[in-house]
């Protein structure tokens, strides 16, 4: 147990793990925050070196919260839903020193048996390829009812009934209960995966891009449902997209990656009115009006560094308008405002040199940001 | 399954057997040195005897459309002609005598190197780099690429020469032993060389086959979702990657099915197996064109059903080829 005192004070996490149907796990704190990664490093070993897709990224996730996480692409966003439940590629690992602790519980040290514990019961994921994420020669339904039967230890009946409750819960007529991945449409299959990624009542819902493969209005009908069920359901979502109208509409807090790293995180609401980070000013600056233009984030000059050799300091350095001496020699480090807004980045921490290396310290914005910020010297980029 | 996809490959193999049945027909009028001057056999036939027997044979008439015309209608009545070596036999009495043993070998060694191969190498490229994985492939590149005489040669010389525990040649032993046992008993050991022989090499040609097919498999997203899942290890294999790996591999098994049957020839011929392969043999020797036509006609036609069959599995496997 941990001192009460360090747990998540939201008065609300409590009624929202009690909903579960299932038991916590045996090891669980159930006064710990939900999920709480610290310092996830990921790397991809290749012949030429480490591929250090995710290099030191730390956050929390409560209960019922939707954090969404954007970044373009190659950041490293998937990298780390992966780490999650540790289904990385073969040449993936995740480094000494990282945590993910789920309940209090950290999933590093696990086994891969001692993991299978977690995955799907605890987390589960919705993945980008509405097409391919579905075994095609294995009827929808039971692929809905096998982590049911299998994980939950239910029989053969009433695994199946859920299967088709879970159907009619993301709106699959019964009907079609019977069909084949091929015999569905994309926006069904995807819905058909969610419904799947519900089956065994997860803590924690993770969906990687779930509506890019999709057109425009059936990604729509898939995030409002989504969004609904995540209402109904009390579910904890991190929603990993490179859309980010999608993150505004839908999430709770933002995470902005940018090549491993943690650039910006915060609630939606500060984070895209009043974005600190010259990197997520970028990002928003592609998108002149959220809610309505959906060009993506390619539009930002230059690209991202090289993951192998990454440069020294702010990786964002040979991309940025405000780039300084000491931003291609030191890692930025990250500060958290008193609006719940962290950021790394060199433009907050001159102000207070001492406050380096600290996680809490409260800095104001420097008039540089303040500049930054305004839609005059956005226009001048 | 539908009736439409049914309809649709028993026409495609309908039209193959006729394609075949045509070809066998080209083929062996286009042959060097005609049939009547190998059935005479004697320089000096007077062309009174010469031309009665082109009359017997019907090679007096034209050949399309006569000739045509009549070797269509035998061989719809399965009437394939006499043999010129075992007189007095019809082709059809020649072949079904000797298409036992082969069945029996080449049924057999599919069956045993289909379940062998293919769990050896969804195995090996399930767990890629394990030892399975490592012994398993080097092994069945070497069985993969051996002929089969060189595989059955040192299994005689060791297994039946050198230890004599099983007979070198043949079916059965002179004066066997009686009964439905004994019998059964003396059988299975003259088949157990020839046996291992196919089936050594075609275990390793499918597994090699099997191995990447299912190492193209896992890294589908389905089976990450099924990893994601929780799914034990062995369940992700059997009940996921194995039935889509599965799908390429009825194909490829079927397409093989003429080598193995050639193969199987040359196994037979190594262990001296009364099947089709030693009539081959003997038929070439002995230019009896009406038995290797009749040959030709079997080995054909039993390749385009073991596609017909591998269509209609596949159509069982795979609900995509449904509609
Ligand atoms: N198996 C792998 N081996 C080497 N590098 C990889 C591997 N998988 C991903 N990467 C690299 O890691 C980085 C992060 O990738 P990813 O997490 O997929 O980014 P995102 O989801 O944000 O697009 C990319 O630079 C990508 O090239
Ligand atoms: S640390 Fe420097 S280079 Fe990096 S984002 Fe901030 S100002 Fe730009
Ligand atoms: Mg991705």
């Amino acid at each position: 147990m941990s001192d009460p005192a360090m747990s998540d004070p939201r008065d609300d996490a409590v009624p929202v793990r009690g909903r579960r149907q299932w038991d916590l796990p045996k090891q669980a704190d159930p006064t710990a925050p939900l999920l709480e990664v610290r310092d996830l490093r990921t790397h991809f070993k290749l012949d030429r070196g480490w591929v250090k897709a995710v290099d030191g990224v730390s956050f929390n996730l409560a209960d019922g919260e939707a954090l969404g996480l954007a970044g373009e692409s190659g950041c490293g966003k998937t990298t780390t839903a992966l780490s999650m439940v540790r289904l990385l590629p073969e040449n993936g690992r995740i480094r000494k020193g990282s945590s993910i602790k789920l309940f209090g519980i950290d999933l590093v040290p696990k086994t891969e048996r001692q993991l299978q514990r977690y995955r799907w019961r605890e987390i589960s994921i919705v993945f980008q390829g509405a097409m391919n994420a579905l075994n095609p020669v294995i009827r929808v339904r039971d692929q809905i009812a096998e982590p049911v039967r299998v994980r939950l230890g239910q029989s053969e009946t009433s695994s199946r009934k859920r299967a088709l409750e879970l159907l009619d819960l993301v709106g699959i007529p019964s009907r079609r209960s019977d069909a084949y991945p091929h015999e569905l449409s994309g926006g069904m299959r995807q819905r058909a995966i969610i419904a799947m990624a519900l089956a065994c009542d997860p803590a924690i819902v993770i969906g990687d891009e779930p509506t890019t493969a999709l057109d425009a209005m059936v990604q729509a009908q898939i995030l409002q449902l989504l969004e609904q069920l995540r209402r109904d359901l009390g579910l904890s979502l991190m929603l990993i997209t490179h859309d980010l109208s999608v993150i505004a509409e839908t999430c709770d807090r933002a995470l902005i990656m940018y090549a491993g790293k943690v650039a910006e995180e915060g609630p939606v609401s500060r984070v895209f009115t009043a974005a600190r980070h010259p990197y997520t000013q970028k990002l928003l600056g592609a998108f002149p009006n959220i809610r309505s233009d959906r060009r993506t984030l390619e539009v930002i000059p230059g690209s991202p560094p090289d993951l192998l050799n990454p440069p020294p300091g702010c990786r964002f350095a040979p991309r940025c308008q405000y780039v300084m001496p000491i931003c291609s020699e030191v890692v930025p480090p990250e500060i958290t405002f008193d609006d719940g807004v962290r950021v790394a980045c060199h433009l907050y921490t001159t102000a207070s040199e001492g406050a380096i290396g600290s996680q809490t310290t409260t800095v104001e914005p420097t008039a540089a940001t303040a500049a930054a910020a305004s839609p005059a010297s956005r226009a001048s980029a | 399954m539908s009736g439409h996809f049914l309809g649709r490959k028993l026409g495609q193999a309908a039209v193959t057997i006729v394609a075949i049945v045509l070809l066998n027909f080209v083929l062996f009028r286009l042959m060097p040195g005609s049939p009547d001057r190998i059935l005479l056999r004697n320089p000096n036939a007077t062309p009174e005897a010469i031309a009665a027997i082109r009359e017997r044979w019907g090679l007096d008439k034209p050949l399309f459309p006569d000739q045509l015309v009549d070797y269509i209608a035998a061989t719809a009545r399965f009437d394939l002609g006499d043999s010129f070596k075992f007189r007095g036999q019809t082709v059809g009495d020649v072949i079904l005598d000797r298409v036992g043993p082969t069945v029996l070998l080449v049924g057999l060694g599919e069956l045993i190197s289909v379940i062998v191969g293919l769990a050896i190498g969804a195995y090996a490229g399930w767990k890629r780099g394990g030892v399975v994985d490592r012994v398993g492939s080097s092994v069945s590149l070497v069985l993969y690429s051996m002929p089969y005489f060189v595989i059955g040669m040192p299994l005689i010389v060791i297994l039946a020469a050198g230890l004599g525990w099983f007979p070198t040649s043949g079916m059965q032993d002179v004066g066997a032993e009686t009964g439905f046992v004994g019998g059964l008993v003396d059988l299975a050991r003259h088949l157990a060389l020839p046996l291992l022989t196919v089936s050594l090499g075609l275990i390793g040609q499918y597994s090699i086959l099997m191995r990447s097919a299912i190492i193209e498999t896992r890294s589908e997203d389905y089976i990450t979702t099924a990893r994601a899942k929780g799914l034990p290890d062995g369940r992700v294999l059997r009940r996921h990657a194995f039935p889509n790996a599965l799908l390429p591999m009825v194909t490829l098994i079927a397409i093989n099915f003429g080598y193995v049957i050639a193969g199987a020839i040359t196994a037979e011929i190594v262990f001296s197996w009364p099947g089709l392969g030693t009539l081959t043999i003997t038929a070439l020797s002995a230019r009896d064109y009406p038995v290797l036509q009749g040959i030709f006609l079997l080995v054909a036609i039993s390749v385009v059903i073991a596609n017909l069959l591998a269509d209609l599995v596949y159509g069982v496997l795979d609900p995509r080829v449904r509609v």
